[in-house]
Protein backbone atom coordinates (compact mmCIF):
# COMPACT_ATOMS: atom_id res chain seq x y z
CA UNK A 1 0.00 0.00 0.00
CA UNK A 2 1.17 3.30 -0.63
CA UNK A 3 4.34 3.79 -2.10
CA UNK A 4 5.76 7.20 -1.23
CA UNK A 5 6.84 9.12 -4.99
CA UNK A 6 9.38 11.29 -4.55
CA UNK A 7 7.40 14.40 -6.33
CA UNK A 8 5.09 13.65 -2.64
CA UNK A 9 7.80 14.73 -0.27
CA UNK A 10 7.78 17.97 -1.55
CA UNK A 11 3.98 18.65 -0.94
CA UNK A 12 3.01 20.90 2.27
CA UNK A 13 0.82 19.35 5.12
CA UNK A 14 -1.10 21.52 4.19
CA UNK A 15 -1.50 20.69 0.60
CA UNK A 16 -1.80 16.93 2.46
CA UNK A 17 -4.29 18.16 4.44
CA UNK A 18 -6.43 19.23 1.69
CA UNK A 19 -6.06 16.37 -0.41
CA UNK A 20 -7.00 13.72 2.50
CA UNK A 21 -10.15 15.96 2.91
CA UNK A 22 -10.49 15.22 -1.36
CA UNK A 23 -10.52 11.40 -0.24
CA UNK A 24 -6.97 10.59 -1.03
CA UNK A 25 -5.51 7.90 0.95
CA UNK A 26 -2.12 7.96 0.34
CA UNK A 27 -1.87 11.52 1.40
CA UNK A 28 -3.10 10.89 5.02
CA UNK A 29 -0.85 8.03 4.70
CA UNK A 30 1.99 10.68 4.25
CA UNK A 31 0.91 13.08 6.51
CA UNK A 32 1.25 10.13 9.32
CA UNK A 33 4.60 8.96 8.04
CA UNK A 34 5.79 12.66 8.11
CA UNK A 35 4.53 13.54 11.99
CA UNK A 36 4.12 9.71 13.16
CA UNK A 37 8.03 9.89 15.23
CA UNK A 38 7.60 12.74 16.54
CA UNK A 39 4.32 12.03 17.84
CA UNK A 40 5.41 8.78 19.33
CA UNK A 41 7.90 10.65 21.17
CA UNK A 42 6.45 13.05 22.47
CA UNK A 43 3.55 10.32 23.89
CA UNK A 44 6.03 8.63 25.14
CA UNK A 45 7.26 11.24 27.16
CA UNK A 46 3.47 10.88 29.17
CA UNK A 47 3.47 7.36 29.31
CA UNK A 48 5.44 4.05 30.28
CA UNK A 49 4.50 1.61 28.73
CA UNK A 50 4.76 0.54 24.67
CA UNK A 51 1.29 -0.39 24.21
CA UNK A 52 -0.55 2.53 25.88
CA UNK A 53 1.85 4.72 23.94
CA UNK A 54 0.40 3.19 20.55
CA UNK A 55 -3.20 2.99 21.54
CA UNK A 56 -2.93 6.41 21.96
CA UNK A 57 -0.18 7.72 18.77
CA UNK A 58 -2.65 5.85 16.90
CA UNK A 59 -5.84 7.50 18.53
CA UNK A 60 -3.98 11.09 18.22
CA UNK A 61 -3.92 10.70 14.10
CA UNK A 62 -7.73 9.24 14.13
CA UNK A 63 -8.64 12.07 16.08
CA UNK A 64 -6.86 14.31 13.55
CA UNK A 65 -8.42 12.89 10.88
CA UNK A 66 -12.27 12.95 12.01
CA UNK A 67 -10.91 16.85 13.21
CA UNK A 68 -9.26 17.15 9.85
CA UNK A 69 -11.96 19.87 8.23
CA UNK A 70 -11.30 22.39 11.24
CA UNK A 71 -7.19 22.36 10.91
CA UNK A 72 -6.50 26.26 10.58
CA UNK A 73 -3.28 26.45 8.36
CA UNK A 74 -2.44 29.35 10.18
CA UNK A 75 -0.98 27.26 12.91
CA UNK A 76 1.63 24.13 11.82
CA UNK A 77 0.52 20.49 11.39
CA UNK A 78 2.20 19.52 14.05
CA UNK A 79 2.03 21.93 16.60
CA UNK A 80 -2.39 21.20 15.98
CA UNK A 81 -1.45 17.76 16.17
CA UNK A 82 0.28 18.60 19.73
CA UNK A 83 -2.73 19.26 21.38
CA UNK A 84 -4.78 16.74 19.93
CA UNK A 85 -1.91 14.51 21.39
CA UNK A 86 -1.53 15.74 24.85
CA UNK A 87 -5.33 15.66 25.12
CA UNK A 88 -5.14 12.35 24.37
CA UNK A 89 -3.05 11.81 26.99
CA UNK A 90 -4.71 13.80 29.51
CA UNK A 91 -7.95 11.79 28.92
CA UNK A 92 -6.37 8.41 29.10
CA UNK A 93 -4.58 9.42 32.22
CA UNK A 94 -7.79 10.49 33.76
CA UNK A 95 -9.66 7.62 33.11
CA UNK A 96 -6.73 5.27 34.90
CA UNK A 97 -7.03 7.68 37.89
CA UNK A 98 -3.78 9.07 37.40
CA UNK A 99 -5.03 12.45 37.47
CA UNK A 100 -1.96 14.92 35.99
CA UNK A 101 -0.64 17.41 38.63
CA UNK A 102 -2.14 20.74 37.92
CA UNK A 103 -0.63 23.93 39.28
CA UNK A 104 -2.21 25.38 42.23
CA UNK A 105 -0.86 29.09 41.70
CA UNK A 106 -1.57 31.15 38.90
CA UNK A 107 0.83 30.12 36.54
CA UNK A 108 0.39 33.51 34.62
CA UNK A 109 2.06 36.02 37.39
CA UNK A 110 5.37 37.37 36.97
CA UNK A 111 4.95 37.69 33.63
CA UNK A 112 8.04 37.38 31.66
CA UNK A 113 9.98 37.02 34.87
CA UNK A 114 11.73 35.28 37.59
CA UNK A 115 9.04 34.70 39.64
CA UNK A 116 10.43 34.27 43.19
CA UNK A 117 13.60 36.06 43.35
CA UNK A 118 16.59 35.49 41.70
CA UNK A 119 16.68 31.80 39.62
CA UNK A 120 19.76 29.49 40.56
CA UNK A 121 20.73 27.13 38.06
CA UNK A 122 20.77 23.83 37.64
CA UNK A 123 23.89 21.63 38.82
CA UNK A 124 24.94 18.79 36.49
CA UNK A 125 24.44 14.86 36.62
CA UNK A 126 26.99 12.84 38.93
CA UNK A 127 29.56 12.60 36.07
CA UNK A 128 29.45 8.91 36.74
CA UNK A 129 25.79 8.34 35.68
CA UNK A 130 24.42 6.57 32.40
CA UNK A 131 22.92 8.16 29.73
CA UNK A 132 19.71 5.87 30.26
CA UNK A 133 20.00 6.39 34.07
CA UNK A 134 20.03 10.28 33.78
CA UNK A 135 16.82 9.71 31.42
CA UNK A 136 15.27 7.94 34.14
CA UNK A 137 15.87 10.32 36.89
CA UNK A 138 14.77 13.31 35.12
CA UNK A 139 11.21 11.29 33.95
CA UNK A 140 10.38 10.89 37.49
CA UNK A 141 11.51 14.22 38.36
CA UNK A 142 8.92 15.49 35.28
CA UNK A 143 5.97 13.17 36.63
CA UNK A 144 6.25 15.28 39.75
CA UNK A 145 6.13 18.71 38.18
CA UNK A 146 2.75 20.04 37.64
CA UNK A 147 1.79 19.31 34.10
CA UNK A 148 2.21 23.56 33.29
CA UNK A 149 5.65 23.27 34.12
CA UNK A 150 6.53 19.44 32.53
CA UNK A 151 4.99 20.64 29.22
CA UNK A 152 6.99 23.24 28.76
CA UNK A 153 10.38 21.31 29.82
CA UNK A 154 9.51 18.63 27.66
CA UNK A 155 9.05 20.60 24.44
CA UNK A 156 12.06 22.57 24.97
CA UNK A 157 14.51 20.54 26.30
CA UNK A 158 13.47 17.06 25.20
CA UNK A 159 11.71 17.78 21.24
CA UNK A 160 13.84 21.12 21.00
CA UNK A 161 11.28 23.34 19.91
CA UNK A 162 11.79 27.43 19.95
CA UNK A 163 10.07 29.38 22.48
CA UNK A 164 7.64 30.63 18.94
CA UNK A 165 6.45 26.72 18.77
CA UNK A 166 6.14 26.18 21.93
CA UNK A 167 3.51 29.19 22.18
CA UNK A 168 1.85 28.53 19.40
CA UNK A 169 1.23 24.68 20.29
CA UNK A 170 0.26 25.77 24.00
CA UNK A 171 -1.63 28.81 22.50
CA UNK A 172 0.30 30.81 25.04
CA UNK A 173 1.98 33.90 24.59
CA UNK A 174 5.93 34.04 24.01
CA UNK A 175 6.12 35.70 27.60
CA UNK A 176 4.11 33.43 28.91
CA UNK A 177 6.64 30.45 27.99
CA UNK A 178 9.14 32.01 29.12
CA UNK A 179 8.22 32.58 32.39
CA UNK A 180 6.92 29.08 32.54
CA UNK A 181 10.41 27.44 31.21
CA UNK A 182 12.72 29.92 34.23
CA UNK A 183 10.05 28.91 36.58
CA UNK A 184 9.94 25.20 35.49
CA UNK A 185 13.78 24.92 36.06
CA UNK A 186 13.86 26.19 39.22
CA UNK A 187 11.30 23.42 40.09
CA UNK A 188 13.06 20.42 38.57
CA UNK A 189 15.90 21.75 40.25
CA UNK A 190 13.72 21.82 43.42
CA UNK A 191 11.99 18.21 43.05
CA UNK A 192 15.58 17.06 41.75
CA UNK A 193 17.55 18.30 44.94
CA UNK A 194 14.83 16.34 47.68
CA UNK A 195 14.54 13.12 45.44
CA UNK A 196 17.42 12.35 44.33
CA UNK A 197 20.40 14.61 46.27
CA UNK A 198 22.71 11.63 45.27
CA UNK A 199 22.71 11.72 41.52
CA UNK A 200 23.44 15.80 41.77
CA UNK A 201 27.06 16.49 41.15
CA UNK A 202 29.41 17.81 43.88
CA UNK A 203 26.79 16.58 46.31
CA UNK A 204 27.11 13.01 47.31
CA UNK B 1 32.65 46.65 29.17
CA UNK B 2 30.46 47.54 31.97
CA UNK B 3 28.04 45.42 34.13
CA UNK B 4 26.15 47.74 35.17
CA UNK B 5 24.95 48.35 31.33
CA UNK B 6 22.29 45.11 31.97
CA UNK B 7 21.26 44.95 35.10
CA UNK B 8 21.39 41.57 36.69
CA UNK B 9 17.88 40.40 36.51
CA UNK B 10 17.59 40.89 32.73
CA UNK B 11 21.07 39.53 32.26
CA UNK B 12 19.23 36.59 34.42
CA UNK B 13 16.41 36.58 31.99
CA UNK B 14 18.63 36.49 29.23
CA UNK B 15 20.74 33.67 30.36
CA UNK B 16 18.10 31.77 30.00
CA UNK B 17 17.03 32.67 26.68
CA UNK B 18 20.93 31.99 25.59
CA UNK B 19 21.19 28.68 26.84
CA UNK B 20 17.86 28.33 25.04
CA UNK B 21 19.14 29.84 21.80
CA UNK B 22 16.85 32.14 22.00
CA UNK B 23 19.20 35.41 21.11
CA UNK B 24 20.29 36.66 18.60
CA UNK B 25 24.50 37.42 18.28
CA UNK B 26 24.10 41.12 19.05
CA UNK B 27 22.40 39.80 22.22
CA UNK B 28 24.50 37.57 22.80
CA UNK B 29 27.73 39.71 22.69
CA UNK B 30 26.01 42.18 25.34
CA UNK B 31 24.94 39.48 27.65
CA UNK B 32 28.82 38.39 27.19
CA UNK B 33 30.08 41.75 28.39
CA UNK B 34 27.26 41.30 31.64
CA UNK B 35 28.68 37.93 32.01
CA UNK B 36 32.45 39.02 32.22
CA UNK B 37 32.21 41.41 34.46
CA UNK B 38 29.63 39.78 37.17
CA UNK B 39 30.43 36.78 38.77
CA UNK B 40 27.38 35.60 40.08
CA UNK B 41 25.58 36.14 36.61
CA UNK B 42 28.39 34.02 34.97
CA UNK B 43 27.81 31.30 37.51
CA UNK B 44 24.24 31.22 36.60
CA UNK B 45 25.06 30.95 32.87
CA UNK B 46 27.68 28.18 34.13
CA UNK B 47 25.24 25.96 36.08
CA UNK B 48 22.07 26.34 33.89
CA UNK B 49 24.48 25.09 31.34
CA UNK B 50 25.46 22.31 32.75
CA UNK B 51 22.37 21.31 33.71
CA UNK B 52 21.24 21.19 30.21
CA UNK B 53 22.46 17.61 30.72
CA UNK B 54 19.65 16.04 32.58
CA UNK B 55 17.38 16.17 29.62
CA UNK B 56 18.81 14.09 26.87
CA UNK B 57 17.29 14.44 23.90
CA UNK B 58 14.51 11.82 22.77
CA UNK B 59 16.09 8.83 20.65
CA UNK B 60 13.93 9.30 17.18
CA UNK B 61 11.87 6.93 18.73
CA UNK B 62 11.15 3.27 16.83
CA UNK B 63 7.70 3.37 15.12
CA UNK B 64 6.23 -0.04 15.00
CA UNK B 65 6.16 -1.46 10.92
CA UNK B 66 3.18 -0.61 9.26
CA UNK B 67 1.78 1.58 11.62
CA UNK B 68 0.82 4.55 8.74
CA UNK B 69 -0.54 2.39 6.68
CA UNK B 70 -2.85 0.93 9.77
CA UNK B 71 -3.86 4.14 11.09
CA UNK B 72 -4.92 5.32 6.84
CA UNK B 73 -6.60 2.26 6.88
CA UNK B 74 -8.68 2.41 9.93
CA UNK B 75 -9.01 6.15 9.48
CA UNK B 76 -10.75 5.39 5.88
CA UNK B 77 -12.31 2.90 6.97
CA UNK B 78 -14.01 5.04 9.97
CA UNK B 79 -14.49 7.86 7.49
CA UNK B 80 -16.73 5.87 4.74
CA UNK B 81 -18.44 3.98 7.56
CA UNK B 82 -19.91 7.48 8.97
CA UNK B 83 -18.11 7.51 12.42
CA UNK B 84 -20.18 8.27 15.68
CA UNK B 85 -17.90 10.23 17.10
CA UNK B 86 -18.09 9.53 20.31
CA UNK B 87 -14.44 9.58 21.81
CA UNK B 88 -12.96 6.90 20.27
CA UNK B 89 -12.54 3.91 23.00
CA UNK B 90 -9.49 2.37 22.44
CA UNK B 91 -9.35 -1.14 22.38
CA UNK B 92 -6.81 -1.83 25.13
CA UNK B 93 -8.23 0.77 27.68
CA UNK B 94 -11.32 -0.47 27.48
CA UNK B 95 -9.29 -4.25 28.85
CA UNK B 96 -9.49 -5.65 25.65
CA UNK B 97 -6.55 -7.54 24.28
CA UNK B 98 -6.71 -6.19 20.38
CA UNK B 99 -4.57 -4.46 19.05
CA UNK B 100 -4.82 -1.76 16.32
CA UNK B 101 -9.05 -1.40 16.31
CA UNK B 102 -10.84 1.19 17.21
CA UNK B 103 -14.18 -0.40 18.87
CA UNK B 104 -17.05 2.94 19.33
CA UNK B 105 -18.55 3.76 16.51
CA UNK B 106 -21.38 2.97 14.51
CA UNK B 107 -22.52 -0.57 13.13
CA UNK B 108 -21.51 0.30 10.13
CA UNK B 109 -17.72 1.81 11.18
CA UNK B 110 -17.91 -1.22 13.12
CA UNK B 111 -17.68 -3.62 9.96
CA UNK B 112 -15.78 -1.81 8.05
CA UNK B 113 -12.78 -1.60 11.26
CA UNK B 114 -13.42 -5.37 10.85
CA UNK B 115 -13.14 -5.60 7.56
CA UNK B 116 -9.72 -3.90 7.67
CA UNK B 117 -9.12 -6.41 10.65
CA UNK B 118 -9.80 -9.19 8.57
CA UNK B 119 -7.66 -7.89 5.83
CA UNK B 120 -4.71 -7.84 8.36
CA UNK B 121 -5.33 -10.94 10.54
CA UNK B 122 -6.06 -12.52 6.55
CA UNK B 123 -8.14 -15.70 6.37
CA UNK B 124 -8.68 -16.06 10.38
CA UNK B 125 -10.48 -12.58 10.68
CA UNK B 126 -12.27 -12.97 7.53
CA UNK B 127 -13.48 -16.85 8.53
CA UNK B 128 -15.00 -15.28 11.36
CA UNK B 129 -16.13 -11.81 9.65
CA UNK B 130 -17.99 -14.10 7.14
CA UNK B 131 -19.88 -16.15 9.41
CA UNK B 132 -21.85 -13.09 10.50
CA UNK B 133 -22.41 -10.14 8.79
CA UNK B 134 -21.01 -11.18 5.27
CA UNK B 135 -21.98 -14.66 4.90
CA UNK B 136 -24.57 -14.19 2.26
CA UNK B 137 -21.90 -13.00 0.23
CA UNK B 138 -20.24 -16.20 -0.51
CA UNK B 139 -16.90 -15.24 0.61
CA UNK B 140 -14.97 -17.86 0.92
CA UNK B 141 -12.19 -17.96 2.87
CA UNK B 142 -10.57 -20.40 1.66
CA UNK B 143 -9.99 -18.86 -2.01
CA UNK B 144 -7.69 -16.62 0.42
CA UNK B 145 -6.65 -13.71 -2.15
CA UNK B 146 -6.57 -10.87 -0.28
CA UNK B 147 -6.61 -8.71 -2.25
CA UNK B 148 -9.87 -9.64 -4.13
CA UNK B 149 -11.28 -10.07 -0.68
CA UNK B 150 -10.46 -6.67 0.46
CA UNK B 151 -11.55 -4.99 -2.72
CA UNK B 152 -14.86 -7.81 -2.10
CA UNK B 153 -15.27 -5.69 1.50
CA UNK B 154 -15.09 -2.53 0.37
CA UNK B 155 -17.61 -2.59 -2.32
CA UNK B 156 -19.93 -4.53 0.04
CA UNK B 157 -19.53 -1.74 2.96
CA UNK B 158 -20.11 0.86 0.08
CA UNK B 159 -23.54 -0.99 -0.63
CA UNK B 160 -24.16 -0.61 2.95
CA UNK B 161 -23.71 3.22 2.94
CA UNK B 162 -25.37 4.33 -0.27
CA UNK B 163 -25.61 7.93 0.35
CA UNK B 164 -21.61 8.39 0.97
CA UNK B 165 -20.47 5.92 -1.85
CA UNK B 166 -19.26 8.67 -4.10
CA UNK B 167 -18.64 11.64 -1.40
CA UNK B 168 -15.32 12.06 -0.58
CA UNK B 169 -14.66 10.80 3.17
CA UNK B 170 -14.61 14.41 4.54
CA UNK B 171 -14.17 13.46 8.68
CA UNK B 172 -16.92 14.24 10.17
CA UNK B 173 -19.14 16.22 8.38
CA UNK B 174 -23.08 14.92 8.60
CA UNK B 175 -22.46 14.19 12.56
CA UNK B 176 -24.95 15.90 14.52
ZN1 LIG C 1 24.89 40.01 36.96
Amino acid sequence: MGVVRMQEIERTDEELVQETLDGRREAFQLLVERHQSRVFGLVRHYLRSGAEVEDLVQDTFLKAFSKLSTFQSNSSFYTWLYRIAKNSVLDHLKRKGRSPIVAMEDPEDNLGGMGEGRSTGLPAPDAAMMKHEISAVTRAVLEELPDIFRDVLILRELEGLSYQEIAETLEVSIGTVESRIFRARAKFKDKLMQQHPEFVEGLS
Amino acid sequence: MNARNMPCEQAERWIHQHVDQELSVKQVGELRQHLDACAACSGLYAELKAGKAWFVPSEAPAVPAGFAARVTALAFAGAEGTIEREAPVLAHLSGGGSRGVVLGGSDRFLKRATAVAAGLLAVLGLALYSQNAVSERSLVAEEGNLETVLEEMDQLNQEQVPSETEDAPKPEESQR
